[in-house]
């Protein structure tokens, strides 16, 4: 042991030794064993801050486990890295001479993270691919203007990022994890009383979580599905306007977006002010599209704007009817190929080959977007092609299956030739 | 139904004959009875019926009114022996001919559920990919440039419509939402959530075959 | 000499022929207004050889491993010619006989043919009985569906309910405590090997019974028979008994055939372990009385678990049925208890089966 730790040692024993309050005789023995654990320690990471910190009640409370969890104390990082004072002693620990600067005020966090965070040269050391734009983008967010504005209920960095045991985004526990992100926004926006002063909605977590983009992430388990963060932005977070929130999402949905711009609603939606994509299939409350949505049924988006006799109406008309078609066709193809197949009749073929048919029927729903029936049907028509070809081939099947039920009747008749045979032989040797 | 066919023949055919008085307690023992029974006929309306109790041969009865129905009966019996005997070599002929081919195997023995040949050693060209049928779904056999064999599913992870091998790119890609794979099966971009699920290639012979891991 | 003629006097000079077919040919069947009852032992043992043979035809191309199973009877379905002729007549008439064994065990209990000396003859059937439900569970298995999977699940659950050894025992028959590809092998075994050993001893026995003792006759026939010796009536076995069983047995062979082509026996979707198990599992009809009981049950009776009393109540009646000549009554009328109980059981059955059935 050092002579630090030596001296260290020295006080605890007369510490606790002496009669005093159990508390500090408890706060005692629990640094002696704190210290008994870690005998070696270098002086770079000794922590006494956690000694008093880890037995005190909330706010004050920090646990060595909630400390170990932190990706900054795992790089060697301690309290006094942000909130200053001596680490390595118990008196200088909070000492304003030694830099303390006891809990952070809320307008200067931003500043106080951006400090390393921002220092490329610095975090080249930890980590070389981190990003270290992050205030820079702050500054440019929602959240970040306000701030800048005054108002401290705002998200700063220790609101999304926890403050003690912050996690990288990779850590499945981590507040940013993507399968979190939703709920750690939702703290806030989905809190109605919060948000009051704002005058913004509230329910865009509660519809999110109905969303596609949900499902595909809790449900189906893709990580790159879609959270708030990934439209909205995270660190320079803001909602992206009208006229470009259709950018963000031929991000990923590229087909659509390119047959939207080549269709009449560009234009259309650019001068009413109209959202692209959102407009029809609304910006959190995602769900999953379905063929009714296009064509001029009861749950038509088509007819909220378009009415019997306009264009759009027939269009509407159009695509519905192409796409209906084939989706038919195919359930009647797989309706007799599966009934072939209960009948033990060998059609795994033309099952395959129906795949093909229900492939083109994916990108017929992918055309919609162009709005032009004649789109649609160009996709429609290869499946068609292939329906019809399983259909006959199931056709097939079933008349194979009914030459059996022939074959069957041959075999009947010679068994009742052979019943009729040996009757009439009874009654013969028996007269 | 068959009860009431089988009643009506008892009936009709009136195979009675006597056996003597058994007593209530002791067993039917089948043979001891047979070997005990008379013989004599009984003196009901078969007094002149010869028991022709044999084993199917033919005896003509003895109560002839006539040589002449002796002679239709004994060719009845001819007809008949002919009708049930080709009647029951009918029945066995078409009980034995499915039989038969049942046992020979058929052309192709592999079930396709493990491991299937997939194309030939000179089918593909480099940079040039084919569909093929493994099991009940579509996989895909890539020669890439280097003339290497790559084979994986060819059912896109996202919405399960049918991937493609592009030349120009030399990737996977998936025609229906823009998915790309690269060419071991990795999803590199686009929405598919999952690689694609990666075979084994092995050469034999002139056969490539593939097979599932 | 005719060629037939020939052949004998071949069989004759090596075998003594003539004087071991002789008994045979002696051999007479009883006539009288309840005999047709008597074709239904001989068209089990029909069935069970069609069940033989088909057996052995589909083991030729059946593969018995998780993997391949499935697909292997879908080769056989959809590749081999008449193989779904084949498999079709190997299922229904597994279904056939259990109902035809069923009706000649009902049979002989209500013509009372269990009376002594014929004691063994029940007792052996009842075992061949037993025998019968085992091929029907180990082969319902061998396809690999999603059906077949769940009802082994649960069935063998149930055997596991047993006290004290029932774990024991749904081990043995899963091979390993989860239904597995383990199991898959077992029933295999258990399906074309132990059970067509243990089947063929124990009929070989109860057809020497039945040859050793002769066809029973009812009581009330056989106190007529008593009474006016000349009323006696009885057939010879050779041939005319024998024609008849085989008009019998061609009809049977139509019916199969119907049922093959018109109705054939689906494949359904290959078994998944992990997948849970889909709405309104049912065991095979033969099982439903019993399954339908067990689910009537309450959970806990008195102290007892209810699955476990229903096991027990069954495996007691299993043992009563088996030994129900020994515990008929010995008083003069004590017949009366065995109909009743045959009566009961036949309604029991019924009502039972139907109930499961027509539930979800």
């Amino acid at each position: 042991m050092n002579q630090t730790s030596t001296y260290r040692l020295m006080r605890l024993i007369t510490m606790i030794s002496t009669p005093g309050t159990a508390r500090q005789r408890e706060l005692g023995l629990a640094s002696l064993l704190f210290l008994f654990v870690l005998p070696c320690v270098s002086a770079q990471t000794q922590n006494t801050c956690l000694d008093c910190h880890s037995a005190l009640d909330p706010p004050y409370r920090v646990t060595a486990d909630q400390f170990a969890a932190n990706i900054h104390a795992q790089k060697g990082l301690t309290c006094a890295s942000c909130h200053g004072g001596d680490p390595t002693s118990d008196d200088q620990a909070m000492s304003r001479k030694a830099g303390f600067r006891g809990k952070i005020d809320r307008k200067q966090i931003p500043q106080l993270c951006g400090s390393c965070h921002s220092d490329a040269a610095y975090i080249r050391q930890f980590n070389p691919s981190l990003r270290t734009d992050q205030l820079a983008q702050y500054h440019t967010s929602v959240h970040g203007r306000k701030l800048a504005a005054g108002d401290t209920r705002v998200a700063v960095c220790t609101d999304c990022h926890s403050v003690h045991d912050i996690r990288p985004a990779s850590d499945v526990h981590s507040t940013v994890n993507p399968l979190n992100v939703a709920a750690t926004c939702g703290r806030c926006h989905a809190n109605p009383d919060y948000m009051k002063p704002y005058g913004i909605a509230t329910n865009q977590f509660a519809d999110y979580s109905k969303s596609v983009h949900h499902e595909a992430m809790v449900v189906r388990g893709d990580l790159s599905a879609p959270t708030c963060t990934t439209c909205h932005g995270n660190h320079g977070a803001a909602p992206p306007g009208v006229a470009t929130v259709a950018n963000v999402c031929s991000t990923c949905h590229v087909f659509q977006s390119q047959l939207f711009d080549t269709g009449p609603h560009k234009a259309a939606f650019a001068s009413a002010g109209l959202p692209g994509c959102v407009t029809c299939h609304s910006n959190h409350l995602i769900v999953h599209p379905n063929d009714q949505m296009a064509g001029t049924g009861e749950h038509s988006i088509c007819t909220k704007c378009h009415s019997e006799g306009d264009a759009g109406f027939q269009a509407a008309t159009g695509i519905q009817t192409h796409l209906h078609d084939l989706e038919s066709r195919i359930a009647r193809s797989r309706e007799i190929l599966d009934r072939a197949a209960e009948s033990g009749m060998e059609v795994s073929q033309a099952q395959l080959d129906l795949i093909q048919a229900d492939d083109a029927l994916t990108k017929a729903r992918v055309a919609v977007h162009s709005f032009r029936p004649e789109k649609v049907a160009q996709e429609t028509a290869s499946g068609q092609a292939v329906s019809e070809k399983t259909y006959r081939a199931g056709l097939d099947a079933l008349r194979e299956r009914d030459r059996r039920r022939l074959g069957l009747g041959i075999s009947l008749l010679v068994i009742a030739a052979t019943l009729i045979g040996l009757r009439l032989w009874i009654r013969e040797i028996e007269r | 139904m068959l009860c009431c066919e089988v009643a009506r023949r008892f009936r009709l055919a009136g195979v009675l004959r006597e056996t003597p008085a058994m007593g209530g307690s002791i067993p039917d023992r089948g043979f001891a009875a047979a070997r005990n029974q008379s013989r004599i006929a009984s003196p009901q309306a078969w007094a002149d019926t010869r028991s022709n109790m044999h084993t199917g041969e033919t005896v003509p009865p003895n109560i002839s009114p006539g040589g002449n129905s002796a002679a239709r009966s004994s060719s009845r019996r001819t007809l008949l022996k002919t009708f049930l005997g080709g009647g029951i070599a009918a029945s066995l002929a078409s009980f034995l001919y499915p039989v038969l081919r049942y046992l020979v195997p058929p052309v192709e023995t592999n079930l396709g559920v493990d491991s299937v040949v997939a194309a030939t050693v000179h089918e593909l060209k480099p940079n040039s990919a084919k569909i093929f049928r493994f099991g009940n779904r579509p996989a895909l056999l890539i020669r890439t440039a280097e003339g290497e064999y790559q084979a994986m599913s060819a059912t896109c992870t996202h919405l399960s419509c049918t991937v493609q091998y592009r030349k120009d790119t030399q990737q996977v890609w998936c025609a229906c939402h823009n998915g790309v794979y690269d060419l071991n099966g990795r999803n590199l971009s686009g929405p598919p959530p999952r690689p694609l699920e990666k075979y084994q290639v092995h050469i034999q012979g002139d056969e490539i075959q593939v097979i599932k891991t | 000499m005719s060629i037939a003629g020939r052949v004998q006097n071949w069989l004759d000079e090596r075998f003594g022929w003539a004087e071991l077919i002789a008994p045979l040919k002696e051999k007479t069947v009883p006539h009288h207004r309840r005999s047709y009852w008597y074709f239904l032992g001989g068209m089990t043992l029909f069935l069970f050889l069609i069940q033989v043979m088909t057996g052995i035809l589909l083991l030729l191309y059946y593969r018995p491993s998780a993997n391949e199973a499935f697909e292997s009877v879908q080769y056989i379905s959809t590749q081999v010619r008449y193989g779904w002729l084949v498999r079709s007549i190997h299922s229904w008439s597994a279904n056939l006989m259990i109902f035809t064994a069923f009706a000649h065990m009902f049979s002989v209990l209500f013509l009372r043919a269990y009376r002594k000396p014929r004691e063994l003859t029940w007792v052996s059937g009842a075992v061949l009985l037993f025998l019968a439900f085992g091929f029907g569970f180990s082969g319902y298995l061998l396809p690999w569906n999603t059906l077949a999977f769940f009802a082994t699940k649960v069935g063998t659950e149930v055997a596991g309910q047993v006290p004290v050894i029932g774990p024991w025992i749904m081990i043995f028959l899963r091979g390993g405590p989860e239904v597995t590809g383990a199991t898959l092998t077992r029933f295999f075994g258990f399906h074309v090997a132990v059970l067509p050993g243990l089947t063929t001893v124990l009929l070989g026995l109860h057809l020497a019974l039945v040859q050793r003792f002769g066809i029973s006759v009812p009581p009330a026939v056989e106190k007529q028979w008593n009474d006016a010796p000349h009323e006696r009536r009885e057939m010879k076995f050779f041939p005319n008994f024998l024609l008849r069983e085989l008009m019998a047995w061609y009809t049977a062979l139509a019916v199969l055939g119907v049922l093959a082509a018109l109705f054939p026996w689906g494949l359904g979707t290959k078994a998944d372990p992990f997948a849970s198990a889909p709405a309104g599992i049912k065991p095979e009809w033969y099982f439903l009385f019993a399954f339908q009981t067990l689910k009537l049950i309450p959970a806990k009776v008195l102290w007892i678990d209810g699955e476990v009393l229903g096991v027990l109540a069954f495996g007691a009646a299993g043992l009563v049925w088996l030994l129900l000549p020994f515990v008929e009554p010995r008083r003069p009328a004590g017949y009366r208890a065995v109909i009743a109980l045959g009566v009961f059981a036949v309604a029991f059955i019924a009502a039972m089966t139907a109930y499961g059935y027509l539930s979800k």
